[in-house]
This record gives structure tokens, C-alpha cells and sequence, in this order.
């Protein structure tokens, strides 16, 4: 069973041998508040990495942009050499139904679909038949050890199994990134270390790359490399492997 | 939420100002009545009802002479004396034009001042008293002689049973405006939630919040109640101006009565409190933000018992005949207004329920995602908005009831005679005939002398085939406006009212209030119509702020604004579809019900049925379409960032 992509989305097709996702001097405001101030980074395929810093320093904002939700006052985003604010909103649209997979720290999960429904909804809108897109749903909420919870919606899960059923989701579809912010912000650390080992674990096999947003060094340790935003700029970087 | 309550108290002061609308208007009628006096009183004031028409216009005009110490006719200054006229606003408006002129000239007077209101039924009224000229001569015997003026109005006194069937049909056709009042209510509860949120994390417990929720809707209700009464105001002369039964009123004579209002102005904002906790009890305010609790299982299966109940009350009382057909048997009257309002609450919550199994049933096996989304919502809150589409649906349920039982008295009344012969020979506008023998009292005089008139026959035969004892004179003229005046000024002092043949009124027309009930009643629907509309529209954008988390959650997943814009046409299209099939299915069943225990022929307005179905249809589509420009804000990626 393999997951038919669309081919009407030649956006973002690899034009050159480059960082898969590259932000440029990239600036944003919020009125007053300068979020992100001239912030420049390149994500690599399949890399994994962990973006820290304190609340208020622009982490998510990053992440935001960084997935073409936001889009920059100042400086540019590319995926896969290309600018995310030169296309269409609908394009932005299939992107991140086809390329990108998102798991946040609450509240991701679609609160009237059952974590089935929720899972196979990526593969479905990607056009995946439903008989199929259903049964590779349960089989990964399988592998993620929340089968049990298949028929339940979000009110009914704890707060783990609704974490694990968004990972389900985010990664369900092999995206080629993965954005995660806060992921494990809302759970205990037993449920949290087994979070973050899922999604590493499946990421990496997978070749997704993950842009990975937390305060929590320990969760941070599960990247490859760490940068720290201040004040909406690059503080530090360092490879962790 | 103000101007929902705003809107919403201007509708309850406007209905609860129509009763004492028309008790005004029945006063003033029973004001002008004559006590009547003895044979051969001495103080009397003689009567003579003369009814004139200038052209299209009828006026109702009454010749006066007094006898001794007549009384003073009610709204006059004094008795007219001879040849002095007194009319009615509406007429004294007319005046100055042909009319005023040939009314003087016809009945050898002058305009000396108007009637005063209390005296005059309506703003719509053409009436006039005048003094008999002296050169007249009009027999006694003709007259009514009247010692005073003023009757007591007679009323039925209104009994604890009575009351109760008059409230039950009060709350129906109220329940849209309070279901407007109450998704209003439910609107503020769910866009302050920030605001709700923020307090739980400054510590406040949930009961607190529920407090200060229901405190903030009692405030904002307390002010749009305030407001309404200038919206209020605003709407009344155009509710005076004949919506009511097409019964015109001084918009001053529609004021509600005091305890009303201000019970009104008291309970609303105590009614939106209690709303308010009613409609928080599924939500959970947590210090992240506010999250409404799911339901899994719908137990709507029992309003199929309240319908099968609903019903089978009716059925008994269809065949207790005789009980039915006693008016005054107050038993049968509350069975039948239980077992209607027990069928009305279970069509809307079976058509509810319903929807919500089928999209149960369909939410695991439907092929699109758009129709998924769409019915696993409706699945996981089946009430919200399909109460409302439910609500409409019974609208079109009750009014099929009331078109059938007009329609029905209209058609009875119809097949009582077609056109008369003489009626048929004529062409119309070219003719005049008499009607109205009843008031042939004086001698006809003879108009075949009028310049313009061809022939002149009588006959006991009206002119729809009606035959009477009473003679009606047919009158061929050369079908020239001044031969018209001519004969009616020949006429004047006979009492006969002349008109064109193709202006005289059907018999059944003579029951034209049926008619005119009738089309009150669709226009106070489709008033009632908008409300909903607006009902849905502001549940409508309820749900999707409420849900703009959500939807935010889809898109970033990538579903695009098309998926869920279908999604939610496909929500509201079931409860649409099941509402409407058991709102006609009702009231199809209730009709049949009803008209068979009263032996009334039974006719379905299938027309009528069809435009109301397409009119609902297309409001609630057209209103789903509205609320699309909230859905683009609510779905906009970025406010995951604010949630």
C-alpha cells in the first residue's frame, strides 16, 4: 500500500541539491512586539532539530513561519529552494497537507472525528481510498500502541493518548517535515519520553525532518542539533550528535 | 448580544401589544354604538346609515337629526345641525380633492370639523355624520333612535383553561423569538471565553465563572431590553399600518400593557442569566481556554414517544366529534393543544434525532472527506444547529395546518353560488349594478331618467347566483364615470349602495376576514421566517467561533476552505431534509386529525406547502452561505498562534 501523492503541486519540486528548508533574515512583528528580528537557518533532509529558548524569544513564530502559516514582514522562507510567500495561498494549502506533518502542544486533534478519523484524514485528503487510508491509520495507531482509543474522539483520551494520536497524524502521510511544537508541554515525562521516542523514532525512519520547538533541554537532546532564539534572534547553535 | 436582546424584546412589546391594539379598536367601535330608544321617545337622536361611494371609495355616512335632548354623538363637539358635516381623519385627508366637493354637493352640507379618534374605529376608517338638510325628507320609520351612546364590550371571561391554551399557542408562535433570544445568549457565552479563561487562571473556580458569565448576560440583556423599546417604537406604525390581519390601528393604540412591559424588561435579563448557565453546563472553562464537552449518545429516541403520544391524544380527540364541536368543552380543548404542542416538540426532536443516527450511521462509510467532517459534527452535536432548521421545519408544519383550514372555509365558502346570469351578460366596467337590497327602505327613486343609463331591472338573483327575498336593481349604463355619480347622486338619500359590476364583492368576500386571516397568518410566518433566519445565522457564526481552534487545526492539516465549506452544508442539509419530511408529514397528519374531528373538508395547500419548503431550503442555504465570510476568519492558520 503506498501513499499516491497528488502531482498537480510542481511548486515544490527539488530544484537543486540545498537545505530543504531555509529561513533568510526573516522579521516579524506583532504590532509593537518584534517577534522574529532578521533570523537566518537551514534545516537539512532528515535532520532533526531542536529550536530553545526562553517564552517570548520568537520559537514558535519560527516554527510558524518556517511552515509557510505565517508569512515574514521582512527576509524570506524556502522550501526546497523555493519562496513560500511567492505562492498562492492554496499552494501553502497542499503543502502542508503533502509535505508537512504538525503536532503541537494541546488542542491539535479535529475535537468530532474519532482518533481514526483523525489519523486518516491526511491520507484520505491526499486522495488515498478510504477503505485503505483507514487501515493504514489503524495500523500506525497501532504501532504507536493507541489502538485501543481508535473509535474514541479527543474528550475522550488522556492527555497522552491524544499527543500519540496527533503523531499518529503528523506522521501517518511521511511528510518530509515534521513541525512539533511544545509536544511533550502538556504531559507527564513518562508519557512524554514515549512521545518523543515514537516521534523520533518513526521520523528518522521515515527521513522526515522535524523542526522541533521546546524549553525542555531533555526533549531537546532527542535532535541532532540545537539552536537557541533571544529576542527573536539566532543566539546558538550547536550540533548534538 | 444586546442587539439580539434589543431585537428580541421590540418583538415580544410588539406582540404583546396586539391584543390591546384591537381591544382599542373594538372599543372605539362599541363606543359609537346607540343604546336604542323607544318608539316615540322625545329625547332622541335620529339615525339614518346611509352609505355613500365617490368613486372607488365607500364611506360610511351617518344622517343625523335630533328630537328633544338628543345625546351628542361620541367623538362630535355637538349634534350636527343641518347640513353640517363631520368626518374622520382619514376622509377630512381625502377632502380637498373631488371627494370633499361631491360629498357636499350630494348631501347639501358643508365640512365643519372631524371626528374626534375615540369615536372612529381605525386610521383607515372613511365615515362622516351629518345633519339632515332641512329640504330632505327621510321617514322616522327608517331611523334608528338612539338615547345614548357607549356599550359595554362584551368579553368572554377567560378561565384558568383558557388561559392555559392561549399561552400554549402564545409560546409557539413566540418559541422562534425566544429561540433568537437564546442563541443569542449562547453566542456571548462562547465569544468571551478569553476572557472566562483568564479568570480560571487568576483562580477563579468554574461555579465562579458561571457566576460572572450569567452576570454579564444579565447586564447585556438588561441593556438591549433597554434598547428595544425604541426599536420598538420604531416598528410600530408599520405593525399599525395593517400586518395584524390586515387590521389597521393607531400605533398609539399599540402599547402593551404596563405589567407586561416591565415584566417583560424584568424576566428578559433573568431569562438570559438562566440561559446562560444552561447553555455553560457543557462547556469546561479551563485556565487554556474553553472547551465544549462532546456527546456521544443522543437519547432523542424519546421524543418518538412524545410524538406517539402527541399523536394518539389527537387521534382520541379527532373522534370524540361532539366534545370537539362544543366549544365551550375546555377538557377537549387542553387535550387538543397537549397533544399538538406533544406532537410540535416531537417532530422537532425527532427530525433531530433522526439526522444525528443517520449520521452516525453514514460518518464511518461516506467516501469524501467533506461529507465525513460534515456528518461526524453532527454526530458529535447533533442539537445546536439542527434545533433551529428543526424549529423552521415545524413552522412550515403548523402553518400547513392553518392554510389547510382557511383554505378549506374558502373553498366551502366559494362553491356557495357561481356568477348569476345577468352578472355574466354584462360587460364588466361598462355596467353598474345596485347591491346590498337589504337597506331598501326609502322609495327607490327612479334613475332611468339619468343621462347615460340604458335600462334599469330588478331581480332576486345577486349578482354570484345568490338568490334572496331582497330585490337587487340592475342598472346598464354606458360605462362613463360622471353616469356613475349621477345615479349615486340620484340615489343618495335611498341607502343603496351603487357599483360597478366589477367591483362588487363576492359573497364570500363578504367573509373576506378569512381571506385576510389567512394571509396575515403567512405573513406573520414569514416574519417569523426571518427571525429563524436570523436565529441561524447567528447560531451559525456561534458554531464556527466557537470552533475556529478546530478549523484552524484544519487547515494547517491542510483541508481546504472548499472541504469544509461543503462540510458544513452537508451539516446543515440532513437535519434540513429530516426536519422538513417530518414538519409536512406533520402536518399533513395533523390536518387530517384535526379537519376530519371537525368535519371540515379537508384541502392541502400542496402550493402553499411547496413555496414554503423551497423558501426554507433557500434561507437556510442562503444563510449558510453568510456565514462563509466568519468561516474564512476562523479558519485562518494563524490564530493557532491566539488559541
Amino acid at each position: 500500500m503506498t501513499l499516491e501523492r497528488e502531482t498537480d503541486v510542481p511548486a515544490f519540486a527539488a530544484t537543486s541539491v540545498g537545505p530543504l528548508i531555509e529561513s533568510v533574515d526573516v522579521r516579524k512583528r506583532f504590532g509593537s512586539t518584534v517577534a522574529l528580528d532578521g533570523l537566518s537557518l537551514e534545516i537539512a533532509g532528515g535532520e532533526i532539530v531542536a529550536v530553545l529558548g526562553p517564552s517570548g524569544s520568537g520559537k514558535s513564530t519560527l516554527l510558524l513561519c518556517l511552515a509557510g502559516i505565517l508569512l515574514p514582514d521582512g527576509g524570506d522562507v524556502r522550501y526546497r529552494g523555493r519562496s513560500l510567500a511567492s505562492v498562492p495561498d492554496a499552494v501553502r494549502t497542499r503543502l502542508r497537507r503533502d509535505d508537512f506533518g504538525f503536532v503541537f502542544q494541546f488542542g491539535q486533534l479535529v475535537p468530532e472525528l474519532t482518533a481514526l478519523d483523525n489519523v486518516s484524514l491526511p491520507l484520505r485528503l491526499a486522495g488515498l481510498r478510504r477503505r485503505d487510508a483507514i487501515d493504514r491509520a489503524r495500523a500506525f495507531l497501532g504501532s504507536l500502541g493507541v489502538d485501543d482509543v481508535a473509535e474514541s474522539r479527543a474528550g475522550e483520551m488522556s492527555g497522552g493518548q491524544a499527543q500519540r494520536v496527533a503523531v499518529a497524524r503528523a506522521l501517518v502521510s511521511r511528510p518530509r517535515v515534521i513541525f512539533a511544537d511544545e509536544p511533550t508541554g502538556s504531559l507527564d515525562s513518562t508519557n512524554g519520553e514515549l512521545v518523543m521516542e515514537l516521534l523520533v523514532s518513526t521520523a528518522r525512519r521515515q527521513g522526515s525532518s522535524v523542526v522541533l520547538v521546546t524549553h525542555e533541554p531533555q526533549v531537546a537532546a532527542y535532535a541532532d542539533r540545537e539552536i537557541v532564539v533571544r529576542d527573536g534572534r539566532l543566539a546558538h547553535a550547536a550540533a548534538l550528535v | 448580544m444586546a442587539v439580539g436582546f434589543a431585537v428580541g424584546t421590540a418583538l415580544l412589546l410588539s406582540a404583546a401589544s396586539i391584543v390591546p391594539g384591537l381591544r382599542a379598536r373594538d372599543d372605539r367601535e362599541f363606543a359609537r354604538y346607540g343604546i336604542q330608544a323607544r318608539r316615540h321617545a322625545t329625547d332622541a337622536l335620529l339615525i339614518w346609515y346611509l352609505p355613500q361611494s365617490v368613486g372607488d371609495l365607500d364611506i360610511q355616512a351617518s344622517v343625523v337629526e335630533a328630537v328633544g335632548d338628543a345625546p351628542t354623538p361620541p367623538g362630535l363637539p355637538r349634534v350636527p345641525r343641518p347640513g353640517e358635516i363631520f368626518v374622520s381623519e382619514r376622509l377630512a385627508a381625502l377632502w380637498s380633492g373631488s371627494v370633499g366637493a361631491t360629498l357636499e354637493r350630494r348631501l347639501s352640507g358643508h365640512l365643519q370639523g372631524t371626528i374626534d379618534r375615540a369615536a372612529v374605529d381605525g386610521p383607515e376608517v372613511l365615515s362622516l355624520w351629518v345633519g339632515k338638510p332641512d329640504n330632505v325628507d327621510l321617514p322616522r320609520s327608517d331611523a334608528y333612535a338612539v338615547r345614548a351612546f357607549g356599550q359595554r364590550r362584551w368579553t368572554i371571561p377567560l378561565d384558568l383553561a383558557s388561559l392555559f391554551i392561549t399561552i400554549i399557542i402564545a409560546s409557539a408562535l413566540l418559541l422562534p423569538i425566544w429561540l433568537f433570544v437564546a442563541t443569542a445568549t449562547r453566542l456571548s457565552a462562547a465569544t468571551r471565553e478569553g476572557r472566562l479563561a483568564a479568570v480560571r487562571l487568576a483562580g477563579g473556580t468554574q461555579s465562579q465563572v458561571r457566576f460572572f458569565a450569567g452576570v454579564e448576560s444579565g447586564t447585556a440583556a438588561a441593556a438591549g431590553a433597554l434598547l428595544g423599546i425604541p426599536l420598538f417604537l420604531l416598528l410600530r406604525p408599520a405593525l399599525a399600518n395593517g400586518a395584524i390581519a390586515n387590521t389597521f390601528l393607531y400605533p398609539s393604540d399599540l402599547t402593551p400593557p404596563i405589567a407586561v412591559a416591565v415584566s417583560t424588561l424584568i424576566a428578559l435579563p433573568i431569562l438570559a442569566i438562566g440561559l446562560s448557565l444552561l447553555t455553560m453546563r457543557r462547556l469546561v472553562v479551563s485556565p487554556l481556554g474553553v472547551v465544549r464537552r462532546a456527546r456521544r449518545s443522543h437519547a432523542g429516541w424519546r421524543w418518538v414517544v412524545v410524538l406517539g403520544i402527541g399523536i394518539a391524544m389527537l387521534a382520541w380527540c379527532a373522534s370524540q366529534h361532539a366534545a370537539l364541536q362544543r366549544f365551550g368543552d375546555i377538557r377537549v380543548m387542553v387535550l387538543v393543544g397537549s397533544s399538538l404542542a406533544s406532537i410540535a416538540f416531537g417532530l422537532v426532536g425527532t427530525a433531530t434525532w433522526l439526522a444525528w443516527a443517520i449520521a452516525r450511521h453514514f460518518a464511518r462509510s461516506v467516501r469524501s472527506v467533506w461529507a465525513m467532517l460534515g456528518m461526524r459534527r453532527l454526530e458529535a452535536e447533533p442539537t445546536s444547529v439542527s434545533r433551529v432548521v428543526g424549529g423552521i421545519a415545524l413552522m412550515i408544519a403548523m402553518v400547513g395546518v392553518v392554510q389547510a383550514g382557511f383554505l378549506s372555509v374558502e373553498r366551502d365558502e366559494a362553491s356557495l353560488g357561481a356568477p348569476a346570469a345577468w352578472t355574466r351578460s354584462l360587460a364588466p366596467g361598462t355596467d353598474i349594478a345596485t347591491s346590498d337590497g337589504s337597506i331598501y327602505r326609502a322609495p327607490i327613486p327612479d334613475v332611468s331618467s339619468v343621462p347615460g343609463v340604458i335600462s334599469v331591472r330588478w331581480t332576486h338573483e345577486g349578482p354570484f347566483g345568490d338568490r334572496s327575498s331582497l330585490r337587487t336593481a340592475v342598472i346598464e349604463t354606458d360605462g362613463a364615470p360622471a353616469t356613475l355619480e349621477a345615479v349615486r347622486d340620484r340615489l343618495v338619500w335611498s341607502g343603496a349602495a351603487v357599483h360597478p359590476v366589477d367591483q362588487l364583492k363576492e359573497p364570500w368576500a363578504g367573509s373576506g376576514d378569512i381571506t385576510s386571516i389567512r394571509r396575515g397568518a403567512m405573513a406573520i410566518t414569514l416574519f417569523l421566517l426571518l427571525v429563524s433566519a436570523a436565529t441561524l445565522l447567528v447560531a451559525m457564526v456561534d458554531w464556527v467561533m466557537e470552533r475556529r481552534r478546530s478549523l484552524a487545526v484544519l487547515s494547517v492539516v491542510g483541508v481546504a476552505g472548499a472541504t469544509v465549506r461543503r462540510s458544513i452544508f452537508a451539516q446543515v442539509a440532513l437535519p434540513l431534509a429530516t426536519s422538513i419530511s417530518f414538519g409536512v408529514a406533520g402536518a399533513l397528519l395533523v390536518t387530517k386529525l384535526v379537519y376530519a374531528a371537525v368535519e371540515q373538508r379537508i384541502v392541502i395547500p400542496t402550493q402553499q406547502l411547496i413555496v414554503l419548503v423551497i423558501a426554507v431550503v433557500a434561507i437556510v442555504f442562503v444563510v449558510t452561505a453568510l456565514s462563509v465570510p466568519w468561516l474564512r476568519i476562523a479558519r485562518r492558520p494563524e490564530l493557532l498562534r491566539e488559541a
